[in-house]
């Protein structure tokens, strides 16, 4: 019995591309700087409600550092293991998930890629079962490993549904 | 003509008029006449079926017409266009009539449809999820019903609307014995007598009243009544009396109406499963497929413990669909309100094992800090088939779900149970059912549990012989349902 409940199930995870941190960085940046420039531009426009925009540009700046460093102990934490029956995957830094995906329950499996993504070189894989709530992603692939584990995964999950 | 206001009544038309065909075009054009000559027949709906239909539609364009007249709009104007919408009505409804036919082969039930562009719809026997019954008021009246056929999408709702209930009960029958062809031999169910399903629980009104009055609509309609009458007591205008008694009426109607749904609720055992039978005016029967449950759960809201009572829910693979009613009554409502040992004990017939008897082990105590409330009753167990997971304390739910079933696991922890070394364990079933969730476990516990439920669902998938489950069958107290289980391990992915 594992002490921890998010250790891996053999002896360690595969870890992902650590660079999908600074692309989740780049888009938190981009999302921040377009919050407090529209505050800053209600505080100069609206002297009267000035305080209380340069406060809320305040808080912004507070809540993406702190984002911005928890997107790098997310990243850190994000991992899976094949196994022979299951994909195993864990992701999260404040709201930690262990997810266990039996291939025979596999129905579609994607490979997506944002333009940010397209521009660091990486990938996400993407399982989905009959449950929407599945929600099993693995983000911060290399195209290359992306693709392999596609085309892993359906042929595990096309010669377990065979088997039934 | 096609303007005209609908009822609910009315629903989705099975035979989309020609205007409505659009929609269609993708499986559309297929010529009936080129079918080879089939072995079975082809069938048409009841030739009462235009009356039907536009009786519907003229009812709800009655009504228009009834709140345009007393409007002050002129009597003659109304009274010709209602002759014309009966008139159309019947035309369009005659020539949809005309135009659908529908067979069932041995394996797929099909719908030839639509004057201008034709539709001919296939629904392939071994999809069917559920089906329905329905009887609106004025399809009762002329002795009709139509079958609603659920499948696994939610897109597309097929429809026979209307046939002689006689048919409409056969027609069910040979479908729901079509969809287990291995069940035909042993079960002998074509046969008239077996249409009638076996009783097995009938609602009293005692138990549909207490449930609906113990409620937080009672609550909230007591603490209104007091507030008008201190408020008249304290010569308060009659303006706030109005409110007050408008709001007690919509809250009576509603309560009113949540009867009359609930009217003669009965349970019933038919050979593929449970059926169930409610309704006042308007009559529902609904299957529930045994061989199809993704999970079974009973509540015990906090207001009715004190009489016992529970209610049942099940789950079923495919389009039950969410949510509740206009009535309040869920998808998936097996019993709305019953002694709480005959809600157990059919739940424990349907999943096929003693579900509800499963030992439920508590969280740590140090769960209290998160769920104050709810603590004494959280409880998770397992055994071979099942998960069986009980919170909630507003409304008490255990629920069982079968290790077969579950599409994925789950350990989640959030920055407090991280904090109090707790995790809750998730057991994701398919869509349309609800999952299970085990709150606040040991974290150490919570991931043993994932690995040994994950183990179990792997043998439980790959154990394809009816024995293991006949197993708990033949150690349930009564047999009630014939041999649901052999079905249970097949995929719905096919």
């Amino acid at each position: 019995m594992p002490a921890e409940p998010f250790d891996p199930p053999g002896v360690s995870w595969t870890r992902v591309q650590f660079r999908l941190a600074w692309v989740r960085r780049a888009m938190l940046l981009i999302r921040t700087l377009l919050l407090v420039s529209g505050a800053v531009a209600v505080a100069l426009l609206f002297p009267a409600y000035a305080r209380w925009a340069w406060l809320g540009a305040g808080l912004l700046v507070v809540l993406s550092c702190w984002r911005f460093w928890l997107i790098g102990r997310a990243v850190r934490n994000l991992g899976y293991a094949e196994r022979e029956e299951d994909l195993w995957i864990t992701s999260g830094a404040l709201f930690r998930r262990l997810t266990v995906v039996p291939y025979g329950r596999m129905q579609l499996v994607d490979v997506q890629q944002g333009p940010l993504e397209r521009m660091a070189g990486l990938a996400q894989v993407q399982l989905h079962t009959a449950a929407s709530g599945t929600n099993a992603a693995i983000p911060g692939l290399t195209p290359e490993d992306a693709a392999r584990l596609r085309d892993r995964l359906t042929e595990l999950g096309a010669a377990e549904l065979s088997g039934l | 003509m096609s303007e005209t206001p609908a009822t609910a009544d009315d629903g989705p038309a099975a035979v989309p008029p020609p205007e409505q065909s659009l929609e269609t075009v993708v499986d559309s054009v297929v010529e009936p006449a080129v079918e080879p000559a089939a072995e079975v027949p082809l069938r048409r709906l009841s030739p009462l079926t235009p009356l039907a239909r536009s009786g519907i539609v003229f009812a709800a364009a009655a009504v228009t017409a009834g709140r345009n007249v007393i409007e002050g709009e002129p009597i003659g104007v109304i009274a010709g266009i209602l002759v014309l919408v009966l008139i159309g009505g019947l035309v369009v409804g005659f020539v949809s009539w005309w135009r659908t036919h529908f067979r069932i082969t041995a394996e797929e039930l099909r719908i030839d449809t639509g004057l201008l562009t034709r539709q001919s719809r296939r629904v392939r026997l071994d999809r069917i999820v559920a089906i329905d019954l329905n009887q609106p008021l004025i399809a009762r009246l002329l002795g009709l019903a139509e079958v609603r056929i659920e499948t696994a999408t939610t897109e597309a709702e097929v429809t026979l609307a209307f046939l002689r209930l006689a048919d409409a009960r056969e027609i069910r029958t040979i479908l729901l014995h079509h969809r287990r062809p291995q069940a035909v031999g042993q079960e002998h169910a074509l046969e008239p007598g077996a249409l009638e399903p076996r009783p097995l629980l009938d609602v009293r009104v005692s138990w549909h009243l207490i449930s609906l009055l113990a409620s937080g609509e009672t609550i909230v309609l007591v603490l209104m009544g007091l507030t008008v009458s201190g408020l008249f007591l304290a010569g308060a205008d009659l303006g706030a009396m109005g409110f007050g008694i408008a709001t007690v009426g919509g809250v009576a109607l509603s309560f009113a109406r949540k009867l009359v749904g609930r009217w003669r609720w009965r349970v019933g055992e038919v050979p593929s499963g449970v059926q169930v039978r409610h309704g006042m005016f308007n009559k529902l029967t609904q299957t529930f497929p045994t061989a199809r449950l993704q999970g079974v759960s009973v509540s015990e809201p906090l207001l009715w413990r004190p009489w016992g009572l529970a209610a049942l829910e099940v789950s079923v693979a495919g389009g039950l669909g969410s949510g509740n009613n206009e009535e309040g009554i869920s998808a998936g409502q097996v019993i709305p309100a019953a002694p709480r040992e005959l809600v157990v004990a059919l739940a424990q017939d349907l999943i096929g094992s003693d579900a509800l008897g499963v030992p439920l082990t508590p969280p740590p105590s140090r769960a209290g800090w998160l769920d104050p409330f709810g603590k004494n009753w959280l409880g998770f167990g397992r055994d071979d088939r099942l998960l069986v997971s009980r919170s909630g304390f507003w409304n008490r739910t255990t629920v069982a779900v079968p290790l077969a079933r579950a599409q994925s696991f789950r350990v989640a922890q959030g920055p407090l149970q991280r904090r109090l070394r707790l995790a809750s364990l998730v057991v994701d079933t398919p869509d349309g059912s609800r999952g299970l969730v085990a709150p606040h476990r040991d974290q150490s516990e919570a991931r043993a549990e994932l690995e040994a439920a994950l183990a179990e669902a792997l043998a439980a998938r790959s154990v394809r012989t009816p024995s293991a489950p006949a197993k708990h069958r033949a150690s349930a107290a009564e047999p009630t349902l014939p041999a649901p289980t052999p079905d249970m391990p097949r995929e719905r992915l096919d």
